[in-house]
């Protein structure tokens, strides 16, 4: 790991000169304050301050028992709520100025920013051994992934991605359970969400538009490649664009995958293979637009045995396409909850839930009637999902070793079984000229995957899907 | 089911009253020709003349035992080729004004018109005495494909629904080697094609379009309520709105899931369950659009197993979702066929694969395909579908099996009209009285569910508002 290592670092250091300045010259000790009394406020930075982020910095300041240090938005409507909250907090555009500036008086940043930007404002503040609370999912790409649950160790940083759901007591209920044999050996786990609910699949935006004088359209690109203001892009919408966001999965799949993943100690994946929903323009015309993510996909994820574990067939389905109903759920019983689900299978039952977990059920339901099911045997959070960013400022004042629900070394690879399906799903779209000049789609195959190096060992294309390049900004 | 039968009979006449006329007032043995001499020639009369009519004639008049006589079409631009080919042919624009009065000159009608009208019309030459042969989807309805496998032996004629794949030799090979017991027991076929390679699933088409001069509206919609021409209906997008069509199931079920179906010998199905792709137009309130046929779906039949064996789970995939590869099958090897579909049958020891029409059929690992010695048990049908129909209607009814006669291909229809009875249940909606945060109406949708069927009866036992999709009400004065 020494050599990708190094090498995330200077491509890191290319994006963020300040944050390298700062990691060479400073020495560690004199950067983070260490060790926090728990009387202390921790003093918070917020990068990108609208949307989820008017959930998660409120939570985090607690009322006022922290902190909101400083705050960094590229866009003066969405900083708006922030701004009018914390007006004695130093509001930035840029998050490398405002690293460098406020370097000294803050001791951890909550990123919540289009996904492209996770990896480089995370990776920049662990650097000047920040604490990070990134949300999710934790990174754009795989290797970002990687890098960003390596140095989470390397700068002895608390971290934590911002999937709720793993703070929850429902998630800890069917760790246990399963780990207690519940359900014998599980051995198909199928999850799946309602996501996308914004268009995907459709043509790129296009047009001239004049950027509005609030926002910094240089800064919102940060690392992705150089394009014209669209204001198709923002806020949200940017989920559907490989540029900047990672689709349904990117969404929705921490959600529900960390479930499973958790419980069964999935670990990195060996295969993927998808497919998904076409587009049409007119009789004949299919539209592939590899700028974007599908209208929606179905894809299979292959785990190893895992010590005493059977391998595990994980199947994704979003944009509406569901899972078959289990044998035994009744005809007229409720699947689908709104934002999706996941259904465990093993060799001695079946367990079905919703969305973190929730509502977990035996099936047939009958099953759980007048049945006591074992307690967690895991320390439940204060808060459950709604003390998931509390927790992170509790650990973090008690320094790197405090326990948080989704640290990096169990989001990072989270992320990339997330991040798995969308290089899958990429390599679907990706196509090529054969001899005769017609198109051909040579990555419609099972993708075989080698987690230690990260790299598809039967498809080179798909490879270009695991790193992406950074424009220098 | 002599009730329905009288019921339907109702329906059809007052829709056909030529045809009820016929069929009440001349005794059966004057109407139809009966047996002919095989000397003599089979007079085809065309219901739809373009398109896939246009090469389904082509394909008759290859055999020289076929007479095009008649031709009709609501569009003169899509008869223009048929017209061309079959010049002393008198053309027709309403089928019906033609069956009346060139009842005695025609011995066999072939219809080739959008799904909503294939039944109508049908029926309407079968009462006349008329063989006749439908393009797949038989029909639009569940009712409809029933009362047309009645009538068939009821009127004695000869049938055959246009799934041209049923005549290959692929179908074949495969019910050779299941009879074999190769793979044992069937207990799950997966089935999928690309279609829709259009757009469809986006609602109504918006453009406001004068009806094109060559075009006689109201003959097209036929049987279908009364509304507004867009010009995206005509030729073939209609196949995407229930009004008209019955989407990429109604499209290529019958063709994918014939070799399985007829491999297997299935029945009724008597579960129904499936998911669609959504359409999200704008963020977070998804479109709704009932009367389009989805651009994606997945759709999961339950057939009882028959004498003692298992039951069949069929599960269909279409708009791009494909089934996951079969294990069996390696890395680069073809799955299904190049792109636009396939079949994959698994039994208790082993599986079937193929491509779109029964084509190309593999055993799995394809490497077993060679290795099995299974002897050549079914006729092959050389002179293929269009040619076998003909020479059956001149040998008479009962005489000469064809590939796909309406008592197979009905209840085949049926089955891939059950798929669409389920997605369009799916969409049944209903305002719920709260709304959410947004202020937004907020709806329920209660036929989300595992539709019990009760196929004697033709009705979902389980959520009674699915049973609209059986039957639907014909235009008033059809």
């Amino acid at each position: 790991m020494k050599i990708k290592y190094n090498k995330s670092r200077r491509d890191f250091i290319k994006n963020s000169s300040l944050a390298a300045a700062g990691f060479f010259i400073v020495p560690r000790h004199v950067l983070g304050r260490g060790f926090i009394a728990p009387s202390d406020k921790l003093n918070i930075a917020g990068v990108g301050v609208g949307g989820r982020a008017e959930t998660n910095l409120p939570k985090a300041y607690n009322n006022g028992s922290d902190n909101i240090a400083a705050l960094c938005d590229v866009d003066d409507r969405r900083s708006v709520n922030a701004r009018t909250k914390w007006p004695k907090s130093p509001y930035y555009k840029d998050y490398r100025i405002m690293l460098d500036k406020e370097g000294k008086n803050i001791d951890a940043v909550m990123i919540t920013t289009p996904d492209h930007m996770h990896a480089p404002i995370a990776m920049a503040a662990m650097e000047l051994g920040k604490h990070v609370y990134v949300e999710k999912p934790l990174t754009h790409d795989i290797y970002e992934a990687r890098m960003l649950t390596a140095a989470a160790k390397k700068y002895k940083v608390v971290t934590q991605m911002g999937n709720q759901g793993a703070s929850g007591d429902d998630i800890r209920l069917i760790e246990t359970w399963l780990q207690d044999g519940l359900l014998g050996d599980v051995h198909t786990v199928h999850v799946w969400t309602n996501r996308p609910t914004w268009p995907q699949g459709i043509a790129t935006p296009t047009g001239q538009f004049e950027v509005p004088g609030e926002l910094d359209w240089n800064l919102w690109l940060g690392t992705a490649p150089q394009r014209d203001y669209n204001p198709a892009f923002l806020p949200a919408i940017w989920r559907g664009w490989v540029d900047y966001g990672s689709g349904s999965l990117g969404d929705m799949g921490c959600h529900f995958i960390d479930s499973p993943y958790l419980a069964l100690k999935l670990g990195y994946p060996i295969s993927a293979e998808t497919s998904i929903g076409s587009v049409y323009s007119g009789y004949f015309k299919e539209v592939i637009n590899t700028e974007g993510f599908p209208p929606s996909a179905k894809t299979y994820i292959q785990f190893p045995q895992r010590g005493s574990l059977v391998p595990v067939k994980m199947i994704w389905y979003d944009g509406g396409i569901l899972p078959e109903r289990p044998a035994e759920l009744l005809p007229d019983e409720e699947m689908s909850k709104v934002d999706g689900g996941m259904i465990f299978e093993g060799t001695k039952g079946k367990l079905m839930a919703g969305k973190f977990g929730a509502n977990a059920t035996l099936l047939p339901t009958s099953l759980m009637k007048d049945r006591v099911m074992a307690k967690s045997k895991f320390p439940l959070v204060e808060g459950s999902t709604e003390g998931h960013q509390q927790q992170w400022v509790k650990a973090c004042k008690m320094g790197y070793g405090a326990y948080t629900s989704s640290d990096f070394a169990l989001a990072g690879p989270l992320t990339e079984t997330v991040l798995m399906g969308n290089l899958a799903v990429r390599s679907y779209q990706y196509s090529e000229n054969d001899s005769l000049g017609n198109k051909i789609f040579p990555g419609r195959k099972k993708l075989l995957w080698d987690g230690e190096k990260m790299e598809v060992t039967n498809f080179a294309p798909a490879n270009q899907f695991v790193k992406r390049q950074y424009r220098t900004y | 089911m002599k009730t329905r039968e009288n019921k339907s009979r109702r329906d059809f006449l007052k829709t056909g009253s030529l045809a009820a006329a016929g069929f009440f007032i001349v005794p059966r043995h004057v109407m139809g020709r009966g047996f002919i001499a095989p000397s003599d020639k089979l007079r085809i009369a065309a219901i739809g003349a373009g398109g896939k009519g246009e090469s389904d004639l082509f394909e008759f008049s290859k055999s020289p035992n076929a007479d095009i006589v008649f031709l009709c079409d609501v569009d003169d631009r899509q008869i223009k080729k048929s017209v061309g080919r079959f010049p002393k042919a008198k053309r027709y624009y309403d089928w019906r004004e033609m069956l009346e009065k060139e009842n005695k000159s025609i011995d066999a009608v072939s219809v080739s018109i959008p799904d909503n009208g294939h039944a109508v019309a049908a029926l309407t030459a079968m009462q006349l005495g008329k063989h006749v042969y439908v393009q797949k989807p038989l029909t639009h309805d569940i009712y409809e494909a029933r009362m047309l496998t009645e009538a068939a032996k009821r009127y004695k004629v000869v049938t055959q629904m246009g799934n041209q794949g049923s005549s290959g030799d692929g179908v074949r090979t495969m019910q050779e080697w299941y009879h074999a017991g190769i793979i044992g027991d069937a207990t799950e076929i997966q089935v999928w094609t690309n279609r829709p390679i259009w757009p469809q699933g986006l609602g109504t088409p918006k453009s406001t379009d004068p009806v094109p001069p060559e075009l006689k509206w109201d003959l097209w919609l036929g049987p279908a309520q009364e509304q507004t021409y867009h010009k995206e209906y005509v030729p073939f997008s209609w196949r995407g709105f229930w009004a008209f069509g019955t989407g990429a199931l109604g499209d290529m079920g019958c063709h994918l899931i014939d070799p399985a179906f007829k491999t297997v010998g299935l029945g009724y199905p008597n579960s129904v369950e499936c998911s669609q792709v959504s359409i999200f137009e704008k963020a977070w309130t998804p479109e709704y659009f009932p009367e389009s046929c989805p651009a994606a779906s997945s759709v999961i039949l339950n057939f009882p197993g028959k004498n003692g064996k298992p039951d069949v789970k069929m599960h269909w995939m279409d708009g791009g979702i494909i089934p996951q590869r079969p294990e069996e099958l390696g890395a680069d090897e073809q799955f299904g066929d190049n792109g636009g579909g396939g079949v994959l049958i698994i039994g208790t020891k082993g599986k079937i694969m193929c491509g779109t029409y029964g084509s190309d059929p593999k055993l799995l690992p394809t490497s077993k395909t060679k290795e099995v010695n299974v002897p050549q048990t079914i006729a092959r049908v050389p002179e293929g579908h269009y040619v076998q129909w003909i020479n059956a209607c001149l040998a008479g009814y009962g005489r000469k099996e064809v590939s796909s006669p309406f008592e197979y291909a009905g209840p085949l229809t049926e089955t891939i009209l059950m798929g669409n009875l389920a997605l369009r249940t799916w969409n049944i909606r209903v305002e719920k009285t709260t709304t959410g945060n947004s202020g937004r109406p907020q709806y329920s949708y209660p036929g989300r569910k595992k539709l019990i069927w009760d196929a004697v009866n033709m009705k979902i036992s389980n959520f009674d508002e699915a049973n609209q999709f059986v039957k639907r009400e014909y235009r008033k004065g059809w």
